[in-house]
């Protein structure tokens, strides 16, 4: 017996040996999975998207029954906005019209890069606490490529991390890891968001940049991500004056908790 | 029953064990990474991959604990992670120390589940705190003590002892057993 108990902790040493080779080897990053990992994801992704699925049909079915009480006011304040839209939808369609012509006038050049939808739905989420990466089942075979921006109809989610035959991970732009230089779309101040461990976006200003809450804040041009991706809003500003610095706390606008169905985008063809 | 048959009966019944411990490994991860997510409070999860590694632990010892350690969190690295084998070190570590307990405990009680639970959630954080600390990600520790790993144990003792039941159950089935009467 006692011979047994220490082989076993003998094996167990030399697979922990073992694991701290692979951690050091393979925590510079990859992007592409090995044969192997391939292998098990294409078949886990299928089998994890059917309890996803199943997950948000619960979901959804409690929240109507929940949320009946509150259909008939909703219903209303909805209405009314729906007219209020309407009649701004028709100005900025006549705006859209003006602006095309007086384009066409000036010769402008259309210089919004175009780009390629591929839709996705979420099939898994880091089951950890620390990090919030999670997985689409879209890959390789879709034209999925790593580093392609990740976004719902509200703004940016992420970013390809890795991508297999038929699923890719995707980094939330939420993680602690992940990091996007933004600029402020009032006053153009640019500056760095990144994420922590409590799930929130952090921005960190220069101390002379004009930010108060409810500025929009988008992607900048020299980031991973394509330029004009929307974020959020401020949520609140910190000055730290020693470090020179103001730190921002972002109000993403996609509800990370509620993601569902994601865009992959990319460029479809490079301005100019 | 002769020596022979008795052999045969109780090494069948070690392959269908693993191969029902392989299988609650999966469905674990699979239900982790999907409906589990719905187990947030305040954004934390119960670790359910402790539990699992806990119960078997307490009940069957280091190699067990170790073993499914291991395994699920080699699965998890493969999906979500990016070094391969953090989580695979951190788990099978856990499983091996907690199961060190194996000998010393009552195992139809339900309180080594809740001291286990709170303990290993320590020892795996501590664990896959070291090791993320080495790869160059900076959390600052005492924000991650009172955010993550504090409401974790205590949610996972929680819970722990419920799932021990279960698996306890699962466990005294009599193809699980390798007790012949």
């Amino acid at each position: 017996m006692r011979f047994l108990k220490n082989k076993l902790a003998v094996i167990t040493v030399i697979i922990a040996c073992a694991l701290i080779i692979t951690v050091a080897f393979t925590s510079k990053g990859r992007t592409r999975p090995t044969t192997f990992e391939s292998f098990v994801g294409s078949t886990i992704t299928p089998v994890q998207k059917v309890f996803f699925k199943t997950g948000e049909f619960f979901k959804n079915t409690f929240g109507t029954i929940f949320e009946l009480k509150t259909l008939k006011k909703d219903n209303k304040t909805l209405t009314e906005e729906v007219v209020k839209l309407k009649e701004e939808n028709r100005k900025l369609y006549q705006m859209a019209l003006e602006n095309k012509r007086l384009r066409d006038l000036l010769e402008f050049k259309e210089s919004n890069p175009k780009y390629e939808y591929i839709g996705a739905s979420i099939t898994g989420k880091d089951p950890g606490n620390w990090f919030d990466i999670f997985t689409i089942d879209k890959g390789m075979k879709n034209d999925v490529e790593v580093n392609d921006s990740v976004i719902t109809g509200q703004g940016l989610v992420g970013r390809v991390i890795e991508v297999g035959s038929n699923y890719s991970k995707v980094m939330a732009i939420i993680d602690e890891r992940s990091s996007i230089s933004v600029i402020v779309n009032r006053t153009r101040d640019t500056g760095i968001v990144s994420g922590n461990v409590n799930s929130e976006l952090i921005a960190v200003m220069p101390l002379e940049s004009d930010i108060v809450k409810g500025d929009d804040i988008i992607t900048s041009d020299f980031s991973t991500f394509y330029k004009g991706l929307y974020i959020g809003k401020v949520e609140s500003v910190e000055k730290q004056e020693r470090k020179l610095q103001k730190l921002v706390k972002i109000k993403t606008s996609v509800d990370f908790k509620r993601l569902e169905e994601v865009f992959v985008i990319k460029q479809a063809t490079l301005a100019d | 029953m002769g020596e022979s048959t008795l052999n045969i009966e109780l090494s069948r019944r070690k392959i269908v064990r693993i191969l029902i411990i392989s299988l609650l490994i999966l469905i674990n991860f699979i239900l982790e990474s999907t409906l589990f997510q719905y187990t947030r409070v305040f954004g934390v999860k119960p670790d359910f991959t402790i539990i699992l590694i806990t119960s078997y632990a307490i009940m069957r010892g280091s190699a067990f604990g170790g073993f499914i350690g291991l395994f699920s969190g080699l699965l998890q690295d493969l999906i979500f992670g990016n070094a391969m084998g953090i989580n695979g070190l951190s788990y099978m570590i856990t499983g091996y120390l907690i199961g060190q307990s194996n000998e010393n405990v009552f195992k139809d009680s339900f309180v080594p589940s809740v001291i286990f639970n709170i303990g290993a959630v320590f020892l795996y954080q501590h664990l896959f705190f070291l090791i993320t600390y080495f790869s160059k990600t900076n959390i600052s520790y005492t924000h991650a003590l009172l955010n993550i790993i504090i409401p974790q144990s205590i949610y996972n003792a929680i819970l722990g002892p419920i799932a021990y039941r279960l698996i306890y159950k699962l466990d005294e089935k009599s193809f699980m057993n390798n007790k012949i009467y």
